[in-house]
């Protein structure tokens, strides 16, 4: 695969970190966010439970301790995103899925949760979705993370294993709701971040500020 | 929840770990095997994806077959036939013999899982298929006398087969690097074989003997598995090694 630079690919599409202290500057690209999650959630996996007004998905865990990674483009497009929240608060894994936990809890400082990992239809092979996939490893560093847990399908588990990530299992798979899924820690280091740098070819950082502006900021 | 870990899932980590620590394909197999024999396998046939037509014995990680089995299964060609190898393509969630609907496959195959069940009692088989972002990419193939069929039993296996086959992916990389690795002299002296440039040229283009000439051009084409200069060169240009 070759790799292109931000600029080659002609359109800058950027991950934005939106946050409770940053989400008033970007009211609307969360919005769009919330909708896509609808799209996704409600729409294709038939999750009711969130549906809030028929165009909005948001659950408990969308509150001022939630963060947001949205890759979006100039003009305001949401291709995808997924959610980060703190396992020091009670949260998904540990209100509602603890059962897919064999041992110990993780429940961390430096631990965040990933959930509501979604993608727009035509962009779920796309270049964007690779740098969401980098963007875990990246900001996990960026924030001095550890790692990420998180419930998924365990036959994803060699697809992300093929782009280069660490994932440990934090219990064996099992099916809630007829869909199999497992706890996992997706660690993060700098050889992850070098490892799925390479496997999707993107070499610039994949966050709309540099790093050391953002550090500043 | 406590800190107590079952069985099974302490069995597949441990497993995991040392997959991890395995450094080679045969130690993989080796953890594959056991942890399969554990649950009381005593058929387990591991098989990767390397292009459809590829026959049976090329594609094979890990075998461990009685011999009787062995010879029935190559000497009547059941993998022509087998009602596993398809869907192990087709479905990347893990099956049982038992999910397999014999009006379904061809008589053929019902006829191999009859000789399976009857002739050598083998009276459950399991498949593990893992799928990556390119779809089918391998499949673990058991079966046994005694097994333990349960959920937890069949999610450790399901577990170890993926970590099983992505260290293989990750060292079959790494034996592949290795063998393409030329050296800086090596390419800078198949590039000047590829220019034309007889070996006493490039001894006086590089100021190096003609000797040291013949003796790199040779450990290249070792390297690119090349029986004449003409191919090394030709193995390096497709490998990208040296610009043509």
């Amino acid at each position: 695969m070759r790799t292109l630079h931000a600029d080659e690919r002609g359109e800058l599409f950027m991950i934005e970190v939106i946050h409770s202290g940053n989400a008033g500057q970007f009211g609307d690209l969360l919005d769009k966010q919330f909708r896509l999650r609808h799209e996704v959630f409600v729409g294709e996996r038939g999750w009711t439970a969130f549906d809030v007004d028929g165009e909005h998905e948001k659950d408990q865990y969308d509150d001022d301790a939630a963060v947001y990674l949205v890759a979006a483009d100039d003009a305001g497009t949401v291709a995808g995103g997924f959610r980060l929240y703190p396992t020091v608060l009670p949260h998904m894994l540990s209100e509602n899925f603890a059962q897919l936990v064999d041992g110990a809890l993780i429940q961390r400082r430096d631990v965040f949760e990933l959930t509501r990992f979604a993608m727009r239809k035509s962009e779920r092979r796309s270049h964007h979705y690779f740098e969401l996939l980098l963007a875990i490893q990246e900001y996990g560093l960026m924030e001095g993370l550890s790692g990420f847990t998180s419930v998924i399908n365990p036959l994803r588990i060699p697809i992300l294993q093929g782009f280069g990530l660490e994932i440990e299992p934090l219990g064996l798979p099992a099916m809630i709701d007829g869909e199999a899924t497992i706890a996992v820690l997706f660690h993060v280091s700098e050889k992850c971040l070098a490892r799925v740098s390479k496997s999707v070819a993107i070499k610039d950082s994949v966050f709309a500020l540099p790093q050391t502006s953002r550090r500043i900021a | 929840m406590g800190s107590f870990k079952g069985k099974h899932f302490q069995t597949a980590l441990s497993a995991i770990e040392s997959i991890a620590n395995a450094a080679s394909m045969s130690a993989v197999g080796d953890v594959v095997a056991a942890t399969a024999k554990s649950f009381g396998y005593n058929h387990i046939c591991f098989l990767a994806s390397t292009g459809v037509n590829q026959p049976f014995e090329d594609r094979v990680l890990l075998k461990v077959w009685p011999k009787p089995w062995a010879e029935q299964y190559s000497a009547s060609n059941f993998y022509a036939s087998d009602p596993v190898a398809p869907r192990i393509r087709r479905q990347p969630e893990l099956f049982t013999w038992s999910d397999i609907r014999l009006d379904e496959v061809s008589p053929i195959s019902r006829t191999i899982m009859e000789i399976a069940s009857v002739d050598y009692g083998l009276k459950f088989g399991l498949c593990a298929p893992v799928h990556g972002m390119n779809g089918y990419q391998a499949g673990l193939s058991l079966a046994g006398y005694e097994v333990e069929n349960t959920e937890d039993a069949h999610g450790a296996i399901e577990l170890v087969t993926m970590y099983a086959f992505n260290r293989f992916a990750t060292l079959r990389s790494h034996q592949r690097a290795k063998l393409i690795a030329l050296t800086l002299r090596e390419r800078e002296v198949v590039s000047w074989v590829a220019a034309g440039k007889t070996a006493w040229d490039t001894s006086v283009i590089l100021g190096i003997s003609e000797d040291t000439v013949n003796k790199t051009v040779t450990a290249a084409m070792h390297k690119l598995n090349a029986h004449t200069r003409a191919q090394a060169v030709a193995e390096a240009i497709t490998q990208g090694l040296i610009a043509f």
